[in-house]
């Protein structure tokens, strides 16, 4: 009897042991966050889909003359060269040349140099906070782990914003006309960002009135194993298929 | 003998089967690694921490439930639901992050029990006398590989499932009005924690066509015993939501304006893919009526399909797997852990089939399919999403099923299911 009791308690109390560890063990571990670019790394979005007259009509004439979005058209593509990353205890700060919007192939000289600050913590950004700097009204670059850091985010951006970090990391943006001011935006939008795990922007989808899609930019950048992944798995599916057909011919019908 | 000796050499008796050894050992260490991954990688992104924060402001601000601005997540489910976290709200976050995955362990060994006496009551007459072959079952159950990330997540799946083959049971087991009455009751609860078992409602409603006699059948008393008992849970909610006004608006702006365009995922519905692909393509779309469009085909189908069974006694089975399927086909957000609340169920029917039926080889294929390779192709998605977004693979499999449950019910070579 005693010794059932002892057995007992010394398993009841390696329990609690476990889970006041595991409580402590908790504190432990804290995100740091750091930048996933490198230096001297080229950087190339690509315009899918271009509206440029939705666009006049949605941000005014100017839209496409300054900013992130300066001369952007369908098919044109747009170039950062990362020159320097710095990081202190309050900002991330990325320097990058960039070569705007163009349709031809040869990128030449640069066009401008910029510079992104970012605070190295999302708690660190004022209170209903959104992405005012950005023509894009979503940033290009965030810092990685994308997203927790967009998890981070969540709590501090305006109520425009909705953060799914679940699957893909991404940055839903709706601004109601004439949120920003008045005649800016002249029509409801909706983005959909999306962010890759290095935290640059991979996909971003700009829609207008009935998710009609008027601007469609995507990273010029396809990982070396998506398309041996998506052949080998046509090919294993296509086995598989013959197989079973082969198989089912080869069998008697049973009732 | 007592319960205590008798349980011991259930247990023994178990435990000298090898395949039971296994499955003991691989769910004790999906429940060990969720607990490291959660301190490692996912502590701030689990759906736990929404559970959590729920319960919690349900006690202290009730009427910012549904203030998605609190979560990181949006909270979706009725607002009752909270009660059931407030117990854990009240532990530190990891501590109860642990104790609720303790109790998720607990509720599978609960699951295998009843799902074992489900199957022992409603077994096909040419199956083996013994239990080997059930335990094997179990034991797939156990193994499968859903449970790491309903664990890792610290999700609910686990609840509804026990529910879910609680209700069954009852409704299987006792055929009394009152009976009736608890299993629907037990059915409402579970839609109260997590609405997954909504579209198992249709299906308790008895009604058949006749063929031979071309006209409808329709059990009343029974049907709207059932009704009033899965309903009246959840009406419930609506005392709060008259109390509290913000939260009738906050579930309804949640829950039933999402209109707007949304991104990539890899959830294997039949809406999910239809909309990965307008995304992909630029296609204008409103995920909405999507949904609605899914729902109405599919469960269309499905509904019709039950009516116009074959005569049997244990149809409700069928029901609960037509409901649960028709959930994961048409709602957005189908994961690989949801699939937990569907393969005891498909167990249950390899086991009301007959032993060597054509049928069973599809139900068969689906779950293997469903507790050890859709997990696989999550990760595959992962990969290939940039050029192809479509994790269709549990679709095919959950069509599979739909099909064989299509065939269970209006196969006119089943003869074992017994007339109503």
């Amino acid at each position: 009897m005693t010794n059932r009791l002892k057995k007992k308690e010394f398993i009841i109390g390696s329990l609690l042991f476990f889970i006041l560890i595991i409580g402590n063990i908790s504190n432990v571990f804290a995100v740091n966050y750091g930048i996933g670019v490198d230096q001297n790394e080229g950087l190339v979005w690509k315009c899918n889909v271009c509206n440029n007259a939705e666009m006049d009509n949605i941000f005014g004439s100017e839209w496409d003359s300054s900013g992130i979005f300066t001369n952007l058209s369908k098919g044109a593509s747009m170039k950062w060269k990362i020159n320097s990353t710095e990081i202190n205890s309050y900002f991330f700060r990325v320097e990058y040349d960039i070569w705007y919007w163009d349709l031809s192939d040869e990128w030449g000289i640069k066009d401008n140099s910029s510079q992104i600050n970012i605070f190295v913590d999302p708690g660190n950004y004022s209170t209903n906070y959104f992405f005012v700097d950005y023509t894009s009204l979503a940033p290009f670059l965030l810092p990685i782990p994308v997203g927790e850091y967009l998890g981070g985010l969540s709590v501090i951006l305006n109520d425009w914003h909705d953060v799914d970090n679940r699957v893909l990391p991404t940055l839903n943006v709706e601004v109601l006309k004439d949120k920003i001011y008045p005649g800016y935006p002249n029509k409801n939008i909706k983005i959909i960002a999306i962010y890759n795990d290095r935290g640059i922007l991979k996909s971003y989808k700009l829609y207008g009135k009935e998710n009609t899609v008027i601007i469609d930019i995507a990273l010029n950048f396809l990982p070396i194993y998506v398309i041996p992944t998506l052949v080998g798995l046509v090919v294993v599916f296509s086995i598989g298929v013959a197989f079973y057909i082969i198989k089912k011919k080869s069998t008697p019908h049973s009732p | 003998m007592n319960i205590r000796s008798r349980f011991l050499t259930r247990v023994k008796h178990l435990w000298d089967q090898k395949i039971f050894r296994y499955a003991i050992i691989i769910h004790s260490f999906y429940f060990f690694l969720s607990i490291i991954l959660f301190f490692l990688f996912y502590k701030e992104k689990n759906d736990f921490l929404i559970f959590y924060q729920v319960g919690d402001i349900f006690l202290n601000d009730i009427e910012n439930l549904y203030n998605q601005a609190n979560y990181l997540w949006d909270f979706r489910y009725f607002p009752l639901s909270a009660i059931f976290f407030i117990p854990f709200s009240i532990l530190s976050f990891e501590i109860a992050f642990v104790v609720f995955n303790i109790f998720n362990v607990l509720l599978n060994i609960l699951i295998s029990i009843i799902l074992y006496k489900v199957i022992i009551l409603v077994r096909f007459k040419d199956h083996e006398d013994d239990d080997r072959r059930v335990i094997i079952y179990l034991c797939i159950y156990l193994m499968g590989l859903p449970h790491v990330l309903n664990y890792v997540y610290g999700q609910i799946n686990s609840y509804i499932t026990l529910f879910i083959l609680v209700s069954l049971y009852i409704f299987i087991k006792y055929e009394e009005i009152k009976w009736q009455l608890v299993g629907s009751v037990i059915l409402g609860i579970s839609i109260i924690i997590k609405p997954t078992a909504i579209f198992l409602i249709p299906f308790l409603i008895i009604l058949k066509y006749d063929r031979e006699k071309r006209k409808l059948n329709f059990n009343f008393s029974t049907s709207a015993v059932r009704l009033m008992g899965v309903i009246l849970p959840v009406l419930l909610n609506f005392i709060l939501f008259f109390m509290y006004p913000p939260l009738w608006q906050g579930f309804l702006e949640t829950n039933f304006t999402g209109n707007n365009p949304a991104a990539l995922n890899f959830s294997f519905s039949i809406s999910k893919l239809i909309i990965n692909f307008c995304y992909l393509l630029n296609i204008p779309f409103n995920q909405l009526y999507i949904l609605i469009g899914v729902i109405f085909i599919i469960g269309g189908i499905g509904f019709i399909v039950f009516i116009l069974r074959k005569t049997n006694k244990n149809s409700i089975i069928y029901g609960f797997a037509f409901g649960i399927t028709i959930m994961l086909l048409a709602y957005y957000d189908s994961w690989d852990h949801h699939l937990l609340n569907l393969t005891p169920i498909l167990i249950i029917i390899l086991f009301n089939l007959p032993r060597y039926s054509v049928i069973t080889k599809s139900i068969k294929s689906s779950l293997i399919f469903f507790s050890f390779f859709d997990l696989a192709f999550v990760g595959i998605w992962y990969v290939i999403y940039p050029l192809f977004p479509f994790n269709f693979e549990g679709t095919f499999f959950l069509l599979v099923s739909f099909y064989a449950i299509y065939k269970c019910l209006v196969n006119n070579n089943i003869h074992h299911l017994k007339g109503d």
